[in-house]
């Protein structure tokens, strides 16, 4: 009797049960390499131990994000290999993919590294040191940067700098500030008194950004030293979310010049000049556009529209034909996609989508045309952007109390807080130094 | 000989005459053409037998706009989706004779009850239901009246919306009552629009009742 009741309770339970266990595949097995980072070895330097371990915190930082390696813990018997030579077969039996060695004599530092599947050795130039962090944390991103080319063959993406707004939590006022790839050299760049948002790189130490300084948002132009903008496109009404193609002849907003949210795209010359009117791109009845997108070649935009119910993402080509274009349906996974950010590569897309009432970062692969969720976890993820790599991204996460940004790679998932401070972050972009 | 100096007279009056009436002309053709892309039969924006509304391509002619825009039939009929242009007067830009936006207030007293906020739906940019509708007939009664007096007409989101998107629905919101404004009579250079996303909340909080006052259009005046 108690067994039979046991049953039915279970069986009537279960739809309730399983309605609460919606769970969606995320990669878990590992994808990481073992890879032992011996203690910065001092010789004949007058360097403080603490000035060294703030080295190796930055190179550690860098090996362990760089979507490649895992950093293993420390070992005194694997310190003391590292007094000799190093030998491949010794670290492989141990298990260790990869080593790497460092010297700091006088005032440089010299970085050794190993592979235990091939025995390859390679030492990198030595690179000077002043003693300031501040300073040196760059030299090391450089050298990071070497690494991962030597072992992994990827593009940099430690030496690069990612560009975010702050908004102050008592006034409608934000400002645009830049960090390193690990969120440290945070400094503020523009000082508008104003509402900025959205940032783009545009070449050097230049930047696109939608500023309310005067009033309606527009679209204008700053450098980094300066950080005063000078507006850009000579069109009506609201500009908002500006995005340009890699190689900055094409710019795309959203602007409502025409009466609705329409998407435009605005032909820049080589030298930056504007060529021709802004063109209308699309638009749709009874629906708005949003965040534009450049595929690498400027040939397409993806972006997100409401026209056939809730907002998802669209592809369309990039043309001059005066019609609009039928509009590709990217993002069927989800009921409610947002803020597409396509890859360097040209072979992914990143989103944000509404998953189980909570934002995640999802991935789209246009080889498979497969889409997967990146992110997990609390907090509304949203405005992903891209490091040269294609393989790590920067995005804002978002709670009731908090907005700051975070980082994340394709093979490590979970996401790593690297803003700290008051203020809401959000809108990262990232760019080369 | 007074005759000749007479008829000279005439035929240079007539000449002159038929002269300034053609440039009239050209001068309608151009005016509706600037703006013919926004013109259907029985909008707002001139008769329904003007030269442009009866003719497809001069409708959406790229010549004297600011932008190239789409020639689809669906977007011809602006008005059927109750689209309108922005207006020709920039505020704080030298000639408008409108200052910046920081001149803009939010109306007191007798005027608060007339500039009232109005409601919309989730991720919805069209006002349903008959008090938002008769809270726009009387801004638009007020303005008709009041031609010396602007109006930023303000776009706003709950805080449940990403935040990008947010800013294209808020854009889209104050565009939407624009557009009923300028429907009703109200001439369009006195209409400004701004979104501000999900960023200036009406209400702080995080549930329904936070969320509904939220999603709103809000109104910001300056009079002359």
């Amino acid at each position: 009797m108690y067994l039979r009741f046991v049953t039915i309770f279970s069986l009537l339970l279960f739809p309730l049960l399983a309605q609460e266990e919606i769970r969606v595949h995320l990669t878990t097995e590992s994808l990481l390499s073992p890879l032992y980072l011996g203690t910065l070895q001092k010789k004949q330097s007058s360097f403080g131990e603490e000035y060294l371990q703030d080295l190796e915190k930055v190179l550690k930082f860098d090996l362990q994000y760089n979507g490649h390696t895992n950093v293993i813990a420390k070992e005194s018997e694997k310190e003391k290999l590292l007094l000799g030579d190093l030998q491949p077969m010794t670290w492989k039996k141990m298990g260790v993919a990869y080593v790497v060695k460092g010297i700091v004599h006088d005032h440089h530092l010299t970085l050794i590294t190993l592979s235990t599947q091939t025995g390859r050795q390679k030492s990198f130039k030595e690179i000077p040191l002043t003693g300031e962090i501040a300073q040196d944390r760059r030299q090391i991103h450089k050298l990071a940067d070497a690494i991962n080319q030597e072992l992994f063959s990827t593009s940099n993406f430690a030496n690069t700098h990612i560009l975010y707004c702050v908004q102050g939590s008592d006034k409608f006022a934000s400002e645009i500030w830049q960090c390193d790839w690990d969120g440290k050299n945070a400094r503020q760049v523009t000082k508008e008194h104003s509402y900025c948002v959205s940032p783009v790189f545009l070449s050097g130490n230049r930047f696109i950004y939608v500023s309310y300084k005067n009033g309606q948002p527009k679209i204008y132009i700053a450098s980094l030293n300066e950080g005063v903008g000078k507006r850009l496109v000579d069109l009506k009404g609201n500009q908002l979310l500006p995005a340009l193609t890699p190689s900055r002849n094409k710019l795309a907003f959203i602007c409502d010049a025409a009466g609705r949210t329409d998407l435009f795209v605005q032909p820049f010359s080589q030298d930056g000049q504007e060529m021709g009117k802004p063109i209308q791109l699309f638009s749709y009845p009874r629906s708005t556009q949003a965040s534009p997108t450049f595929s690498p070649d400027g040939s397409k935009i993806a972006f997100v529209s409401d026209k056939d119910g809730p907002p998802r993402v669209y592809i369309i080509p990039v043309s001059d034909s005066g019609k609009r274009a039928e509009a590709q349906l990217i993002t069927k996974q989800n009921k409610e996609s947002s803020c597409p950010a396509w890859s360097p590569d040209g072979t992914k897309l990143a989103y944000s989508a509404k998953t189980n009432a909570i934002r995640q970062i999802w991935i789209y692969d246009f080889k498979t045309g497969e889409e997967r969720q990146l992110t997990s976890g609390p907090g509304n993820k949203e405005n992903p952007c891209w490091a040269p790599d294609s393989l790590h991204l920067a995005f804002n996460s978002t709670d009731p109390l908090s907005s700051e940004i975070y980082l994340a790679n394709l093979n490590q998932p979970e996401a790593i807080k690297i803003t700290h401070g008051p203020g809401k972050k959000h809108y990262p972009t990232w760019g080369r130094k | 000989m007074r005759s000749i100096y007479l008829s000279l007279f005439i035929v240079s009056l007539v000449c002159g005459i038929s002269g300034c009436k053609k440039k009239k002309n050209d001068d309608v053709w151009d005016d509706n053409r600037t703006s013919g892309h926004y013109k259907i039969k029985g909008s707002l924006w001139g008769s329904e037998d003007g030269i442009a509304a009866s003719d497809k391509d001069g409708l959406l002619s790229p010549a004297d706009e600011d932008f190239i825009p789409l020639k689809d039939e669906d977007l011809k009929a602006q008005f059927a989706d109750k689209a309108t242009p922005q207006s020709n007067l920039i505020p704080g830009e030298q000639g408008s004779g409108i200052p910046s936006m920081e001149m803009f207030r939010a109306p007191l007293s007798q005027l608060a009850s007339i500039f009232r906020n109005v409601l919309f739906n989730t991720d919805d940019h069209i006002l349903r239901g008959r008090e938002a509708l008769a809270t726009i007939d009387s801004i638009a009664d007020y303005l008709v009246e009041h031609p010396n007096t602007y109006v930023f007409i303000e776009g706003h989101a709950d805080e449940r919306g990403p935040e990008a998107y947010n800013l294209s629905l808020g854009a889209r919101r104050a565009n939407y009552v624009r557009t009923l404004l300028v429907q009703r009579g109200v001439n369009h250079d006195q209409l400004h629009t701004i979104s501000y996303g999900k960023e200036k909340p009406a209400i702080l909080g995080h549930g329904a009742d936070a969320w509904t006052k939220n999603r709103r259009a809000q109104f910001k005046i300056y009079q002359k």
